[in-house]
């Protein structure tokens, strides 16, 4: 236990600087004061510290060793490159920010894909976790359904791959306090979870295996936010669901687990539960004994599961068990979006590194005259090279500083904007990864973009026939680069508006409601204190007529599930006729579908009346008419629930609602008033309110917390959302995500591929003056000149796209199912993007074009 | 002391501050105090080659102590200002004050 405690510094600095420290005692010593201060320095600066501290020790190391010619690039060159970039700070600004701009994307995307996806999570040998689930029929192994405990409890008894298990379930709980009633996220876990995972509490202890029921585990974040961070509240009781319950220890910070729980309470089960293999309602997981791989242990699991079929064929019928390492869980579906994000920050880092070095190829061209005076009085070409090298050092470390800067604000800010769709995202912060990412970035960045001008400058062997103004005509190589930053400007662009065309489409499709002015809201009754049925119904049904009442609300309903988020399925049976076993079912009261803007088709809505029990009124959508009534009149027919022979009689169409999100057909439903004799809100301790506001949404919702902590204190609401809002997420946030991302690297990419076209047409106007006064002077017209210039950016703008739409095809590929409804090469977005590119362009050339066309013949001549 | 062997007055820095360590001449507590009691902030290199420079003269001496906790393992050097080192320091103290007298006056 205490070894994972310890800390150290990371080995690769230990190994460096055991190779400049001193030989014997006197390195090892320093070492052992270095770990001592390590040890006291905050834990998310130790890494940094150290490598300062290294970098500190190794330049007082070299000061004791002989002067080498690296030393001497850093004296003598690099004092160079700074008073020479010193004396022309608008260009050294340029550069830098294009290269921090360029460093910072990178850097930030790779902390936030490290941190989400390859980091390891924080638990002891995580590797050996596995995540373990009931497998049905033909469904992706990678969809884990939850278990019965009393397979579990077998599988526990009978395994001999696996170390240990541990299970746990998801739900909410309501605190309640001095300050309020919250709802929060809980985890109910099997004694000893902590340990299972092999995580230590930082204060207290973990689960025990013959706790009393009534305990909690707070994470650190709850611990330091709503308990005051003391470690003195261990032993003390606080209110979950109105029952007081003991503290009994504090989880350390950085953990991670799904669903990111803030309690988490001891998992129980009663001898008949125990027993049950009908119902399946617990998420398992499995630390496999050292050695074995997860394949083996799966084909265990799945050996005594086949056992378990034979022995309980009723209820274990086509049942397998699946299983996947936790990590790869708990980042599924984060990959794809993490490689388009890593994609695209590389095309905006290679774009800059192209920019900065066709910005120094343009600086060496019109410094020609100067090197080849260095190399006719005897420079060699390698000083050269290292002159211009020295250059791109500094720009690099400064455009590198810069970057890591803008990263550590750039990882924030990617998490609080997208959160919500990156997996870990609590735990991603800016650390010792973010400034590693930040050095290789600029070592890259540093190396594409000196390789052209080192190889300008080694290639010297013009003499001083080169004129003041360089050589006119040898931008060949520049004009590559450019073309190719347009390339990756197309395909960033062109990707983004595949991604904005498909979210344009997905916005146009009705979903069934009317969005605008609805809030919605789950509220849960602690059954403490609502402990029957009627005074849960009639709680709900007063807090209703109270929300109606009042002025700013326009009408107010309730339902089973939150609004477009359908799922609650099962049997229906028409009478007489054709039966479903996937018809959405739904409670909700009068008002709901007022409330959330659905239609009534044919016949009525629910009225008060129709929620007393006894009545069997239900509403079927106008999808059930079509598929399980072929289209016939459903006034007055009679349908059964489930597998039961109660008859419910069907009073009413209404409109379909698109419950499954927009690219799946609103599936068949039905309806049925809360409080009648139908399955109702009894079932379920949480409803979902609906709420369509007079005014703004926004400003209700005060006057509805106000109202229902007057009615009882220890209400919570939970999952607070604007019907909008929760559309916007049906449409899909990673789609609204990689919109947002992509079109903002997509701008920076057509921005910075205009000033590379700026750039080498306004150097070519300039080295052509004379050429340009000539032909003025011999009755060429202003206007010619202007479309010979543009034409020339154009070209090298029309090179550039056709690669870019040729790259953009493939990368659009990437995309995959965030596409909807367009193909990868849909030719009006592929066509807008190429349109657009090419008028940036124009722009971009316009200003050196009007200088070329405005020129004085004889001033032009006059400038040689 | 021969008077050939010349001491800095960085030196003198470090040999007074071990002196005033006493049995906690170790090289964190010295360059803690060199910066709190001397105002001084050396870089970790200048203070290990400046403590090499005080050895090789002859002025400090240094136990090795093994097994410390919280180093990963690695030794730690107890400095102690030799007979050699006082005596230095005796007579640039001796120097400075012969120096100092008469001039007062003219520095308050």
């Amino acid at each position: 236990m205490t070894a994972r405690h310890t800390v150290s510094p990371p080995q690769w600095i230990v190994r460096w600087l055991r190779r400049i420290l001193p030989p014997g005692s006197a390195g090892a010593t320093i070492l052992g004061d270095l770990h001592e201060e390590y040890g006291c320095v905050r834990p998310g600066l130790r890494n940094f510290w150290y490598l300062w501290a290294a970098i500190g020790l190794s330049l007082g190391a070299s000061r004791t060793t002989r002067p080498s010619r690296v030393t001497a690039f850093v004296t003598r060159d690099v004092r160079l490159a700074v008073r020479s970039l010193v004396r022309q700070p608008g260009y050294a600004f340029g550069a830098i920010l294009t290269l921090g701009l360029g460093i910072g994307a990178t850097t930030s995307i790779a902390s936030v894909v490290y941190g989400s996806v390859f980091k390891p999570l924080p638990f002891d040998q995580a590797g050996r976790i596995l995540r373990i689930g009931d497998q049905w029929g033909n469904v992706p192994p990678t969809s884990l359904s939850s278990m019965s405990v009393a397979n579990f409890l077998d599988l526990d008894e009978r395994s001999r791959t696996v170390e240990r298990f541990a299970a746990f379930t998801y739900g909410r709980s309501t605190i309640s306090g001095a300050g309020g009633a919250r709802s929060v996220r809980t985890l109910q876990a099997t004694p000893g979870f902590l340990d299972f995972l092999g995580v230590a509490p930082q204060h207290g202890r973990d689960i025990g295996a013959v706790d009393p029921s009534n305990i909690v585990l707070v994470t650190d974040d709850m611990w330091r936010a709503s308990l005051g961070g003391r470690p003195s509240v261990v032993g003390d009781t606080i209110l979950v669901d109105l029952v007081p319950h003991t503290i009994i220890g504090i989880i350390p910070a950085g953990f991670v687990f799904p669903g990111e729980p803030e309690l988490i309470r001891p998992l129980e089960w009663s001898p008949s539960r125990r027993a049950n293999r009908r119902q399946r309602s617990i998420e398992g997981l499995a630390r496999l004994a050292p050695g074995i791989a997860p394949s083996v242990a799966l084909q265990e699991m799945n050996a005594i599961f086949a056992e378990l079929a034979s022995a309980h064929p009723k209820e274990n019928e086509g049942v397998r068990i699946a299983g996947m390492p936790l990590t790869e869980w708990m980042i599924q579906g984060a990959r794809n979006r993490m490689a388009i994000f890593a994609g695209a920050v590389s095309a905006v880092l290679l774009i800059a590194c192209v920019n900065v070095a066709a910005l120094l190829l343009a600086r060496g061209e019109r410094r020609r005259h100067e090197m080849a005076v260095c190399a006719a009085l005897g420079a060699d070409r390698w000083a050269l090279a290292a002159r211009a090298v020295a250059e791109v050092a500094v720009l690099g470390a400064a455009g590198g500083l810069l970057g890591v800067l803008l990263a550590s604000w750039g990882v924030k800010v990617i998490v609080a904007t997208f959160g919500d769709t990156i997996p870990r995202a609590s735990a991603i912060q800016p650390d010792g990864t973010t400034l590693l990412a930040g050095i290789a970035a600029t070592l890259l960045a540093s190396l594409v973009t000196a390789v052209f001008p080192a190889a300008q400058a080694a290639r010297l062997t013009e003499s001083l026939r080169a004129t003041r103004s360089g050589l006119p005509g040898r931008q060949t190589l520049r004009r590559v680069l450019v073309a190719a930053q347009v390339a990756l400007a197309v395909v960033l662009a062109s990707t983004a508006g595949l991604l904005l065309n498909s979210l344009w489409r997905l916005g146009r499709i009705d979903l069934g409601v009317v969005a605008d002015r609805v809030i919605t809201f789950g509220l849960a009754l602690p059954p403490a204190r609502y402990t029957t049925p009627e005074s849960m119904s009639q709680t709900f049904t007063a807090i209703l007529e109270e929300l109606r009442d009042m002025p700013q609300v326009e009408s107010a309903g309730a339902t089973t599930r939150r609004p477009l988020f359908g799922g609650t399925n099962g049997t229906v049976r028409v009478v007489g006729g054709k039966s479903s076993e996937r018809v959405e079912q739904r409670a909700i009261t009068p008002g709901y579908f007022d409330t959330v803007g659905a239609r009534i088709i044919a016949g009525r809505d629910f009225v008060e009346s129709d929620a007393t029990p006894g009545r069997r009124a239900v509403i079927v959508n106008d999808a059930f008419v079509r598929g399980l009534l072929d289209g016939a009149s459903p006034i007055g027919t009679n349908v059964t629930l489930a597998n039961s022979d109660v008859t419910y009689e069907v009073v009413g169409v209404v409109s379909d609602i698109r419950e499954m999100g927009p690219e799946a057909a609103a599936p068949a439903g039905v309806y049925w008033a809360a409080g009648s004799a139908g399955p109702s809100f009894t079932n379920i301790s949480t409803v979902t309110i609906v709420v369509r506001a007079t005014g703004s949404p926004s400003s209700v919702l005060p006057i509805v917390r106000q109202q229902l902590a007057a009615r009882d204190p220890d209400l919570a609401l939970e999952d607070i959302a604007t019907l909008e809002s929760l559309w916007s997420r049906r449409l899909g946030r990673d789609r609204h995500t990689a919109v947002s991302l992509l079109g903002s690297f997509a701008v920076v990419a057509v921005v910075l591929g205009c000033v590379g076209i700026y750039g080498v047409v306004a150097l070519s106007v300039q080295q052509r003056m004379r050429e340009f006064g000539i032909r003025l002077a011999l009755g060429a017209t202003g206007g010619r000149l202007l479309g010979h210039v543009v034409l020339e950016g154009v070209l090298i703008a029309v090179a550039g796209t056709a690669v870019g739409l040729v790259g953009a095809a493939f990368a659009a590929r990437l995309l995959g199912r965030m596409l909807y409804e367009i193909s990868p090469r849909d030719p009006a977005t592929l066509a807008a993007t190429a349109a657009l590119m090419l008028a940036a362009a124009v722009l971009a050339c316009a200003w050196p074009a009007m200088r070329a066309a405005r020129v004085a013949p004889i001033d032009a001549l006059r400038q040689e | 002391v021969p008077s050939n062997v010349f001491i800095g007055e960085l030196e003198q820095l470090v040999l007074l501050t071990l002196l005033r360590l006493g049995d906690r001449g170790y090289a964190l507590p010295l360059r803690e105090d060199l910066s709190r009691l001397a105002g001084r902030s050396l870089s970790r290199g200048a203070l290990y080659r400046t403590l090499e420079r005080l050895e090789a003269k002859g002025f400090v001496s240094w136990d090795l102590e093994e097994d410390v906790p919280d180093r990963g393992g690695h030794p730690r050097r107890r400095y102690r200002v030799s007979a050699s080192g006082v005596a230095a320091l005796r007579a640039s103290r001796r120097a400075l004050l012969h120096l100092w007298s008469g001039l007062e006056q003219v520095l308050r």
